[in-house]
């Protein structure tokens, strides 16, 4: 089953009403898109918390929760995903066969340091105790064009079709992120360059100056 | 996905004339649009102005109407939040004295003193000053709000051994 708009807002309203103390997070993926009014459902919900006492309370919830009684809590992604980005990011998966899967990540998502992510959101979606930040559309496209999956590709376009970019933004993220770990942006090139070459969406300079950091040329 | 593209094509403000004329369209027709992209929430401020109402579009809708922690308040958030519900004024009690308690701020005391009258539900507000750990706090503003304001609401008994009132 996928999770609309509103089954998603009952099941994250259900989750702050059990809370004992206030938790924050980032909400990311198809859910972030379905707030931005550019999807209609999702197959996951994707959570991202910044403490451990956090994540054990929140998957108690979801399991008190009377449609998630016999889910079962995996660690295995149910996707397939490039195996050197699972090494630190692998989430909690809460799966049961029909209803929507919850992957609640711990600060990397898919080895992807998501502090200055979450510090940089200037959205605040409230559910009660629950306090998500939204992640903002240059970040979200960041996080979408590591893993090379083809839904990822379509989501890619259709945040760039419909929503302003700030791509000097999205530069000055991706050049600080690149003294940290320049595999991942070898991946986020790889597939912006893929997204122009079919359509020319992304800006040139964009492209030139992610190149450039690898010491290549166009 | 209508909505969207006009968002899109009408970014920014805008009157009525301004609409009929960037879209080539009859006056009474961009009536009709203005009520379709407000429905789905893409129009983010309204201004009367004497030669007609301004109209804020951005593309990315807000998300409901009732939202913003400190809507009744003065402050102005770093953020914008959004809820679905409204919250509760035991929750924003609870929220402005944790903040105070942070950030060593006597404004946001002030603020929490003027929803003090409009307590309601005594669970409900345990809860939250449980949840942000400050019924200490709460303790002192509700003896101090007593003598300052009239009408108070009184604290039923299991509370007011709970608080220590």
């Amino acid at each position: 089953m996928l999770a609309d708009k509103e089954l998603l807002e009952n099941l994250l309203n259900y989750i702050g009403k059990k809370l004992s103390h206030e938790v924050d997070g980032l909400l990311i993926g198809g859910n972030a898109m379905i707030f931005y009014g550019l999807r209609g459902q999702t197959k996951d919900i994707d959570l991202v918390l910044f403490d451990k006492y956090d994540i054990a309370a929140i998957t108690q919830i979801i399991k008190s929760h009377p449609l998630f009684k016999e889910s079962k809590i995996i660690k295995k992604l149910p996707y397939k995903i490039n195996p050197e980005l699972l090494k630190m990011g692998e989430p909690t998966v809460i799966q049961n066969s029909d209803l929507p899967r919850f992957d609640i990540f711990y600060k990397h998502v898919f080895s992807i340091d998501t502090e200055k992510i979450f510090q940089n959101c200037k959205r605040t979606l409230r559910f009660d105790l629950l306090k998500l930040k939204l992640v903002e559309p240059e970040d979200l496209i960041f996080l979408k064009s590591v893993s090379r999956r083809p839904v990822d590709q379509d989501d890619i376009v259709r945040i760039i079709k419909n929503l302003q970019i700030n791509w000097k933004y999205f530069l000055e993220f991706v050049k600080k992120y690149h003294k940290k770990d320049d595999r991942v942006i070898w991946l986020v090139l790889g597939n912006l360059y893929d997204i122009n070459k079919k359509e020319e969406l992304i800006p040139k300079f964009v492209i030139e100056e992610i190149v450039k950091l690898f010491g290549l040329k166009l | 996905m209508f909505e969207r593209n006009l968002a899109n094509k009408l970014k920014g403000w805008n009157t009525i004339s301004d609409i009929s004329e960037k879209l080539n369209i009859k006056k009474s027709t961009s009536y009709f649009y203005i009520h379709r992209l407000n429905k789905k929430g893409f129009i983010l401020q309204k201004i009367k102005k004497p030669r007609g109402t301004m109209y804020l579009i951005d593309s990315i809708p807000s998300f409901s109407e009732n939202h913003g922690m400190l809507k009744n308040t003065e402050i102005v958030s770093s953020e914008i939040e959004f809820s679905k519900n409204e919250i509760p004024s035991e929750h924003r009690i609870a929220y402005l004295l944790r903040k105070s308690k942070d950030e060593n701020n006597q404004r946001y005391i002030n603020e929490a003193k003027k929803l003090v009258r409009s307590i309601k539900n005594w669970k409900k507000l345990y809860r939250y000053l449980k949840a942000y750990k400050i019924i200490e706090e709460f303790k002192q503003l509700y003896i101090e709000s007593r003598k300052e304001i009239k009408k108070v609401p009184s604290i039923p008994k299991r509370y007011k051994r709970l608080i220590g009132v």
